[in-house]
């Protein structure tokens, strides 16, 4: 055994932690949990499952085949310089990730509620790992909507590739992290967040620019529309697939503003609670 | 000795009865209670129970500690606090090294995951790497001895080898310290065995053991120091035997024994039947390892040739196992007029299980009295690989080597 020093004893008393000390390095070193968390689901998603891998392709052909026959044939709603249906693949398998990661985030814990009785471990890992097995699901939609794209005529910018698609990426996630950390902590308490969840989820669907365009809506309410982090997330994601038109640095600063704060606010609010959910939940 | 790696100081824990529990973990309710607050009234009282409290304890490297106590003592509550799981009301709890905390085995196996899956998943929940469990996974498999399944979903094992999976992954997870619930008291016989073995392997590695028990003779086995708990109190913490004994014999208190007043209009009677120890103090467990008294006190009025007493002892379910009398020894005449004391040895010869102790007296042409089933008593200790015989008798063997080995 490694020899230990006096450093090293682990106190765990009635006295709460800091609340500024978010303890991100305990939680790098549970990032293998986060993985074999995140494994787990992805296997069982596929196990005894006819088509496989097949559902992560055929969902978004599905979805915004919808959206292009309501919004785009009904509707008459047009977007410049690609077609709907490559333009509407982004948005559907973008928030498919984000409404997928905050339904499983926030259960994550009730749903594991065993192991928070029975073993130790830094208990943002749960959460966390709800997040990863769409990030599979989200790349290969992405990467139909690029085909798609590709095949209605679109085109592709190497800038858009190589800096929009990581920062879109990286803002989709935390955008949809924050809120779902502070949500689990809250479902160990009350279970009716789950069904406050959905609703949320749906109101938002219509307010995230996903079958629309954000310069189809009126112009005073074009920046307001980016306080929702995913819409410079999905803005952000056009440029890189489908090379679509930028929003401005203005509002994507807006959205990534928005998805900071969220998170920081989320991350104190469970590290306030998550000494209780043991006995709580 | 060393130093603590385990050091609890003045700890409590309270648990809140009715406010999470159940009911109560809806919004409506919480707003219920935030209103009744605004209008200045209290909220409804709830009982609180401290689970533990005043509890104050050091565990140094190497040692192995047994934590005994009754059902509700705190023992569970307390591993659960040196874990973090959760986190004490007041007091401290600061722990020095790497622990292990088997609560529970297999938690977080998943139903559609295969048994090599399994191990994955569940090492690194309890805290090894994916590289660890990679280079003990044979030392796994073998020791659960589930080679051919480990491909296997684990919905379609056995709840034995499920047991015997979950065992193997905490068995090889290298803690400092090791924090065990009762878990040796799952699987069949032949596997506790071997559980209980690599238990003292582990104790005697120089990692430090903190192990939860209803069985005596496994705490006894493994640890040096025991700790009895009670409604969440140290009552007793020393050498594993004294601690053992002690709350053994306390165990006991309640009903160990049946006292009868004294009818001054009958010959002969029985005023009292007990289980004793060698001391004489009453017990209601007993073990498997330690020898135990069967006492009878009778009061003989007028005096009655060839008054005999009785004791039987019954299985729990209705099988006589013993009848011994007085007189098939002819070892006293009780037929005086007196107070008589007598003690039969009972060897520790019954295997664990729950039994009634009887008693008669009276001569060959009269019954004077009859107890049956007055007092019962539960013997805790190992059935050691046979569950389904009647008594354990160690009876003595010879050997001899009948033919060498061929050259």
């Amino acid at each position: 055994m490694t020899a230990t020093n006096a450093a090293d004893w682990v106190v765990n008393d009635s006295e709460r932690r800091s609340r500024l000390d978010l303890q991100l390095a305990q939680l790098w070193r549970h990032r293998e949990l986060a993985f074999f968390f995140a494994l787990r689901d992805v296997r069982v998603r596929y196990k005894q499952a006819l088509l496989g891998g097949a559902w992560a392709v055929l969902q978004p052909l599905v979805g915004a085949l919808t959206f292009t026959i309501v919004f785009n044939r009904v509707a008459n709603i047009e977007v410049e310089g690609t077609s709907y249906f490559a333009f509407v693949i982004v948005g559907t398998v973008a928030w498919n990730y984000v409404s997928t990661a905050v339904n499983n985030g926030t259960s994550s814990l009730l749903y594991n509620g065993e192991l928070l009785t029975k073993v130790s471990f830094p208990r943002l890992v749960l959460p966390i790992a709800a997040a990863l097995p769409g990030l599979l699901d989200l790349t290969i939609g992405l990467v139909v909507a690029f085909v798609a794209s590709l095949v209605t005529g679109g085109s592709l910018s190497l800038t858009g590739v190589l800096v929009a698609l990581p920062l879109g990426l990286l803002l989709l996630v935390v955008g949809a992290i924050g809120p779902m950390l502070y949500l689990s902590a809250k479902v160990v308490k009350y279970r009716d967040v789950m069904v406050l969840v959905g609703f949320g989820l749906q109101v938002m669907l219509f307010l995230t620019p996903i079958a629309y365009p954000v310069s189809q809506l009126p112009e005073a309410w074009q920046t307001v529309a980016y306080i929702n982090p995913a819409a410079g997330a999905v803005g952000l994601l056009r440029v890189g697939v489908i090379d679509s038109t930028a929003p401005t640095i203005g509002q994507l600063g807006i959205s990534a503003g928005v998805a900071l704060v969220i998170l920081l606010l989320s991350l104190l609010s469970f590290r306030a609670h998550e000494r209780e959910f043991a006995d709580v939940i | 000795m060393s130093a603590p790696v385990i050091e609890l100081r003045d700890l409590g824990k309270r648990y809140r009865l009715g406010e999470h529990h159940g009911e109560g973990t809806d919004l409506r309710e919480s707003a219920a209670r935030l209103v009744a607050r605004m209008r200045g009234r209290a909220s409804p009282v709830r009982s609180e129970i401290w689970s533990l409290r005043h509890v104050t304890l050091d565990v140094c490297e190497g040692e192995a500690l047994g934590l005994v106590g009754s059902n509700g003592a705190g023992k569970s509550t307390l591993l659960k606090i040196i874990s973090s799981i959760t986190a004490p009301t007041e007091g401290t709890s600061r722990t020095r090294g790497r622990i292990g905390s088997l609560l529970e085995v297999g938690t977080g196996f998943h139903r559609e995951l295969t048994g090599r899956e399994n191990t994955f998943l569940n090492g690194a929940i309890l805290g090894m790497s994916r590289r660890e469990v990679a280079n003990r996974l044979d030392d796994i498999v073998e020791f659960a001895g589930l080679h051919e399944f480990m491909d296997t979903p684990v919905k379609r094992y056995s709840s034995g080898m499920y047991l015997r999976l979950g065992f193997a992954i905490a068995a090889h997870l290298e803690a400092d310290i090791l924090l065990v619930d009762e878990v040796l008291a799952v699987g069949d016989s032949d596997f506790q065995r071997r559980c209980l073995g690599k238990m003292s392997e582990i104790g005697q590695s120089g990692r430090t053991v903190v192990f939860i028990s209803h069985n005596m003779e496994s705490v006894a086995r493994l640890c040096s120091k025991a700790v009895w708990l009670d409604k969440g109190q140290v009552r007793a913490v020393g050498p594993t035997a004294a601690v053992v004994g002690e709350y053994t014999r306390s165990a006991s208190a309640n009903t160990a024994q049946v006292t009868l007043a004294r009818d001054h209009s009958r010959p002969a009677q029985i005023v009292s039947l007990a289980l004793v120890d060698a001391e004489g103090r009453p017990l209601s467990v007993l073990n498997t390892w330690t020898e135990s008294f069967i006492q009878v006190v009778v009061v003989v009025g007028e005096a009655s040739v060839g008054l005999d007493v009785g004791v039987q002892v019954h299985t729990s379910s209705g099988l006589n196992l013993l009848d011994e009398y007085v007189l098939e020894r002819h070892s006293t005449d009780i037929g005086q007029r007196g107070t008589y004391q007598l003690r039969m040895s009972l060897p520790p010869v019954l295997p664990p299980g729950e039994y009634t102790l009887g008693a008669w007296l009276g001569t060959s042409y009269e019954e004077f009295e009859r107890l049956e089933h007055a007092v019962s008593f539960l013997v805790e200790g190992s059935d050691g690989g046979s569950p389904d015989r009647l008594l354990r008798l160690g009876l003595p063997w010879t050997s001899e080597l009948l033919e060498p080995p061929l050259p």
